[in-house]
């Protein structure tokens, strides 16, 4: 069995969001529905200095993480699911929910430790990136990918994106701990701080997801 | 067709097809809000309904993306798939004709330009003329304006009341009684034959002196370095070791591929240093180390590094003596004042203030030890690719930063050859005096276009006083006073050679996809004057805040519904642009309106409307060309036939090319293929470095003018501002560093917005959800005011309030606040808050220089809001649709 799996440089990332928009209106997602965001991390302080009132900044830095869904090796939504609407394919790894017997319990989105899961209100159910299944089985990458003004994403066969881009590291901020062994290889930032040591935060509005 | 794209398409039976039904029928409702406008969701607004239909046979059509990014580095490739004549998906440049290679980049088009049917297909279209309820010949009602109602009326009873109250305003006062909104440069994108017309009767009157681009650079490139708009190309630019860049945040403004070609640059060894008030985008991809500065500030920090290197001997003299004139005494043009020199200048040795670089900190909030350290690092560095994004000129006397930016690249051996830069354009773009390819005149292809009698003899973008012989021939307002200046009934300086210009305006004409009472600073006063005039006619495809305050409001074709040219406003591809669909609704042209009127008025229709629409792509293809190097050298792009131009039934002439008209019609656009050191690798100044006794600068000394008393006799004549020959720091009292009040303790600034290009693309709802309209603010003010990420924030200046959610970081320099430009004003007519973020309306009416807008620094204050105003998230605001029209 294959599993494909996406790549992605942080170090790169502008936040520019052709990934998130390019999918949005290509597949006509709703308000609400994303099936790839990108999450913006920033860090840093700043000290006044008395005697000349400037502000110095204290380890100031950002950066972009672009998430979409991982396909994990051990997917805790397909566990989660009651209905067994969510099945992990067994030639290409690609976890995707069936529309036809979802009911849009959320179940999903609670066990995913990413939040890929995103509710499609007016359906009723909850839906996610299936990287581009019809696209790709033609050859081609997903929308994301092909579209990265940074060349930023790339896509393939997981161990084949490991050799090309070594093993890269998931477990950045704001991503949690490993538990589910997503398919992605993420070339961390310059400055990323790893899970767990953050001191940081989301700077992202609620209304941004 | 590649099968790829041919395959990709079978996507369409999964995926939501809009339907022409549902969203014609959206502005039902639909709820109202309290400035009497009409609004419905925009939330939700695809239909869901087309799954698992089957796909229908459909076809590719190249749909560049004519969104206006700044200033032509980064028209992009769109394609789209158009069913039954609608179009149903986007794709980019992705691989389906090319390899991605750095020396044929693909043209990968942003959110923005992947938005391009949401955008062109948007409920807030304007969708039937109609007129304003209120309105009647006798009885304008103006101050109803923006809050009436609308009714919907036939095109004939539309043009028969515009040609009516044109002729009346024509009759009485001339052309001189309408203003028209717009730029008087009529190009491509926003050809707008009314302005023909205007012309055609004695000249349209404009504000256009200076731009809202620009800043204040033009003449400053001009007059101290002889070039203009000069600036490396992308591969050019791969050969400095350190990119030092002021302002920059490409990501925004020059999307597609610009921030691209810098990553490269740093993944080959380059480092990248930006200096902004905030971490923008740009910066947190891809810059090595960003400096935090107070916005405005950027002359002081540099006076700054320049006094150390001065100090410490550590810039480049032997440049300067070759070079320059101006930099110290020794080197002064002849009849300058000695002491007036910029060394002495810098260590105060006349003015007893050494602008050291403990003066520069208190001043830019950049740390004195940061200013030595980068000036140390500045004059280690051989090769420098120095740049200024034009914002950072958009002070007051904005001429004197540009004029310190140069001397200081000059100081360390920049421009002086490959890797050694000093632009404000960043890399060689469309408005690059030789871009690498261009596309026809489809415009004005046969020389015909009634030229603009009102227009000055010019100086760029501003009058050429010496030039000028009868004061009273012309008229050109000064756009960043030109709301006041219409209510004052007069615009300009009494130092001017012939005093201030009376302005006697009964009219105004909105459209040539200008939103002008949303572009220029202070809108209120813009909505106060439009209330003011006998009648408003707008023409746009959307019910912009430009012609909601309109009496009359005509839907206009977008460039989708127009097409076929051969376009471009970028330096390195020609696109083919297809018509995508057919005008929406009840859209016409502007050409259709502007002959129609032309006729009601008894004009010869061909001296207004010079040509037809296949003339105009014809003219646009004969003219497409390919430089074959970067002395202005071009051969013609396209091979044309006689069956060719017999097909398009007009006079031409065969020519031989490159490419066939239908190689180029399928494949969609031409790009030349670049390889490292090729003939287009385009070095800045490189004649006059190579051979500076032979190859003499374009300026008065035939040298760099550190001390320019050309620039500062032209910029002083002007009035605006008074700036001195070679570059100071420059205190104002009423904006940025050091203007700041108790009541107003805060600097704005206003970035682009990567959810809009200017004004353009506002409406779109997965723009809105990616890139809310936010006040963005420090930590430390936010934390002094008791505000968290996302409270809603009330942000006051002199001139306006507006409603906003604050967007917290620590990214964001303390002391200053940002708000996004372009936002479409919203009036909550209660309480006179725009709720929608316009940073017009908090900006001051503050012209600058040589008619530069002094956008940066306007003090403001944020405060937690208590009222009673509640905000739906930007992604789920209604839009504004014109009450009473169903």
């Amino acid at each position: 069995m294959a599993q494909y799996g996406f790549y992605f440089d942080s170090d790169k990332c502008t936040g520019c969001k052709t990934c998130q928009v390019a999918c949005k209106e290509t597949y006509g997602l709703p308000v609400d529905t994303l099936w790839r965001k990108v999450l913006n991390y920033q860090n840093g302080s700043w000290t006044l200095d008395e005697a000349t009132g400037i502000y110095e900044p204290d380890n100031i830095f950002g950066y972009f993480i672009s998430m979409a869904c991982n396909h994990c090796a051990a997917p805790a939504c397909v566990a989660s699911c009651p209905v067994a609407a969510i099945e992990k394919n067994g030639d290409t790894g690609i976890v995707s929910i069936d529309a036809e017997l979802c009911i849009g319990c959320g179940s999903c989105l609670s066990a995913c430790p990413y939040d890929a899961p995103s509710l499609w209100e007016a359906r009723g159910i909850y839906t996610k990136c299936d990287m581009c299944s019809a696209l790709i089985a033609e050859g081609d990458k997903p929308l994301c990918v092909s579209g990265c003004l940074m060349r930023a994403l790339d896509f393939g066969e997981l161990e084949e994106l490991k050799s090309l881009y070594g093993e890269g590291d998931v477990e950045i901020e704001p991503l949690p701990a490993d538990s589910t062994g997503p398919s992605v290889v993420l070339a961390p930032h310059r400055r990323a701080q790893k899970t767990g040591e953050g001191t940081g935060q989301l700077v992202n509005l609620p209304e941004e997801f | 067709m590649s099968t790829i794209l041919t395959e990709a398409s079978t996507q369409r039976a999964e995926v939501s097809r809009r339907s022409f039904v549902k969203w014609s029928t959206l502005a039902a409702g639909s709820l109202a809000i309290s400035s009497g406008l009409v609004a419905c969701s925009n939330a939700g607004d695809t239909d869901v309904g087309g799954n698992g239909q089957t796909a229908q046979a459909g076809v590719w059509k190249t749909a560049p993306c004519m969104n206006n990014c700044s200033c032509g580095s980064s028209r992009c490739l769109l394609k789209a798939w158009v069913e039954d004549g609608v179009p149903t998906r986007l794709i980019t440049d992705q691989g389906q004709y090319d390899e991605d290679s750095f020396e044929y980049l693909q043209k990968r088009a942003c959110a923005r330009g992947r938005a391009q049917i949401s955008n062109t297909l948007s409920a807030d279209r304007v969708k039937y003329p109609m007129k304003r309820k209120g309105w009647s010949p006798d009885a304008p009602n103006g101050e109803m304006r923006g809050k009436d109602e609308w009714e919907r009326i036939s095109w004939d009873e539309a043009m028969e009341i515009l040609a009516s109250e044109t002729k009346k305003v024509l009759d009485a006062y001339g052309t001189r009684g309408i203003l028209t909104t717009g730029y008087s440069d009529i190009g491509d994108t926003y050809y707008d034959q009314m302005e023909s017309l205007l012309n055609h009767l004695g000249g349209a009157l404009h504000h256009d002196w200076g731009t809202v681009s620009l800043g204040s650079w033009p003449l400053v490139e001009l007059f101290m370095t002889g070039g203009l708009f000069d600036a490396p190309d992308y591969l050019a630019l791969q050969l400095s070791d350190l990119h030092f860049y002021f302002g920059c945040n490409w990501q925004a403004n020059k999307s597609g591929n610009t921030t691209y070609q810098l990553a490269h640059a740093r993944e080959n060894g380059a480092k990248i240093i930006i200096v902004d008030p905030w971490l923008n985008q740009t910066a947190q991809g891809v810059a090595d180390e960003w400096v935090p500065i107070r916005p405005g500030t950027d002359t002081a920090f540099v006076l700054g590094m320049a006094y150390h290197q001065i100090a410490n001997d550590l810039h480049d003299q032997a440049y300067l003596d070759t070079y320059c004139v101006g930099f110290d005494a020794d080197h002064m043009p002849e009849g300058a004042p000695r002491e007036e020199n910029f060394k002495d200048y810098v260590l105060g040795t006349h003015d007893g203030e050494p602008k050291t670089p403990e003066w520069a900190a208190a001043i830019s909030g950049v740390p004195a030890a940061t200013i030595r350290r980068l000036a140390e690092e500045v004059a280690a560095t051989e090769k420098i690719a120095f740049f200024a994004g034009q914002s950072t000129t958009k002070i007051p006397a904005g001429e004197m930063f540009g004029q310190v930016f140069y001397t200081f690249a000059f100081m360390n051996g920049s421009p002086g050859g490959p890797g050694s830069y000093a632009s404000w354009v960043g890399l060689h773009e469309g408005m690059s005096t030789i871009p690498s390819v261009k596309s026809g005149d489809s415009s004005n292809g046969k020389g015909l276009n009634p030229t603009n009698p009102l227009t000055p003899p010019g100086l760029v973008t501003s009058p050429n006083w010496a030039e000028i012989t009868d004061w009273d021939s012309w008229d050109k307002i000064e756009f960043s006073e030109c709301w006041v200046s219409c209510l004052a009934g007069e615009y300009g300086r009494d130092v001017w050679p012939g005093g201030k210009k009376p302005l006697d305006i009964h009219m105004i004409y909105t459209g040539g996809y200008q939103n002008a009472l949303n572009s220029l600073p202070n809108t209120l006063k813009a909505i106060e004057f439009f209330r003011t005039v006998d009648f408003v006619v707008g023409m746009n495809p959307y019910f912009c805040p430009s012609v909601r305050y309109a009496d009359l409001v005509l839907p206009i074709a977008t460039w989708w519904e127009k097409g076929e040219l051969a376009w471009t406003n970028n330096s390195d591809v020609v696109y083919w642009a297809d018509r995508i669909i057919e005008p929406l609704y009840e859209s016409r042209t502007e050409a259709q309106v502007t002959a129609e009127l032309a006729e009601a008025l008894g004009l010869d229709v061909s001296k207004v409307v010079t040509m037809s629409p296949a003339e105009q792509t014809y003219y646009s293809l004969s003219g497409a060309a390919y430089a074959t190097d970067t002395a202005g050298s071009f051969s013609p792009l396209l091979t044309i036939t006689q069956e060719d131009i017999d097909a398009l039934g007009v006079e031409g002439t065969p020519q031989e090319g490159v490419m066939t008209l239908s190689e180029f019609k399928e494949k969609g656009f031409y790009k030349p293929r670049r390889a490292r050191d090729d003939a287009l690798t385009y070095i800045p100044q490189a004649a006059f470095i190579a051979d500076p006794g032979g190859s003499p600068a374009a300026t008065g000394s035939g040298k760099f003018e550190i001390y320019c008393p050309t620039l500062s006799a032209v910029v002083n004549g002007y009035g605006f501002s008074v700036i001195a020959p070679i570059g100071k720091w420059q205190f104002t009292p009423d904006q940025g560093e050091g203007s700041q009040t108790e009541e107003y303790p805060l600097l704005l600034w206003t970035p682009h917005s990567l959810r809009r290009m200017h004004t353009v693309n506002d409406s779109v709802t997965s723009l809105r959800e990616a890139f809310p309209q936010e006040c963005f603010m420090s930590t430390v003010d936010a934390e002094a005011r008791g505000i968290k990420n996302g409270d809603l924030v009330l942000m006051t200046s002199p001139h306006g309030k507006v409603l906003r959610p604050a967007k917290v970081m620590p990214t964001v320099v303390p002391g200053a606040v940002a708000l996004q430009d372009g936002a479409w004003t919203l009036i909550d007519e209660a309480t006179g808050i725009d709720i929608a973020g316009n940073p017009n309306i908090l900006q001051a009416p503050a012209a600058s220089g040589q008619g530069s807008q002094s956008w940066t620094g306007t003090i403001c204050q944020v405060e937690k809001y208590t009222g009673d105003i509640k905000l739906e998230p930007d992604k789920r605001r209604a839009l504004v649709l014109p009450r009473g029209i169903e």
